[in-house]
């Protein structure tokens, strides 16, 4: 049958336990880096759009003078 | 709805460090460490970067959900003060 022509790209491979898997190691931390800033970031930015919204109402009350 | 509309941002930001996230990041660090347990693994000495991988997610998430929460509330607080206030008579104090 035409099945019988058909390669994969992949290779099975049995883990390596007695090593770290530096790739796996090296992409969490990353990951975890990554989402901590972006996190923190946002925090901030959250803080700063609400001080700015706080501002303005309160202007907007007490009129221009 | 969206998650968190615009409205959402005149509200105070939830504390980085908020009930959400502490619960969501604990039950992020015992998964990983749950994980260590099915594969026979040492439970809190095995695969760290896992375990602060797991925590960060659900502290992450965590954020965003207490933010949509808050809001929520907010939301629902408005809607009774507005509707105390468009009916007086039904709220009038005893006496």
């Amino acid at each position: 049958p035409f099945l019988a022509f058909t390669r994969s790209a992949f290779v099975a491979r049995k883990p390596n336990y007695a090593q770290p898997n530096w790739l796996g190691v090296g992409l969490a931390f990353g990951t975890s880096a990554a989402l901590w800033a972006f996190l923190i970031k946002q925090h901030n930015e959250d803080v700063m759009e609400y001080e700015r919204r706080q501002k303005e109402r309160h202007h907007k009350c007490t009129g221009c003078s | 709805m969206a998650f968190l509309p615009d409205e959402s941002r005149s509200l105070p930001p939830p504390p980085l460090v908020n009930k959400v996230s502490v619960w969501l990041g604990f039950a992020g660090w015992i998964t990983a460490m749950l994980h260590n347990s099915f594969n026979q693994r040492p439970v809190i000495r095995a695969g760290v970067h896992r375990q602060i991988l797991f925590t960060t997610v659900g502290w992450f998430v965590g954020y965003y959900l207490a933010k949509r929460t808050e809001y929520i509330y907010a939301k629902k607080d408005r809607e009774l003060l507005e509707y105390v206030r468009h009916h007086p008579e039904d709220f009038k104090v005893a006496g």
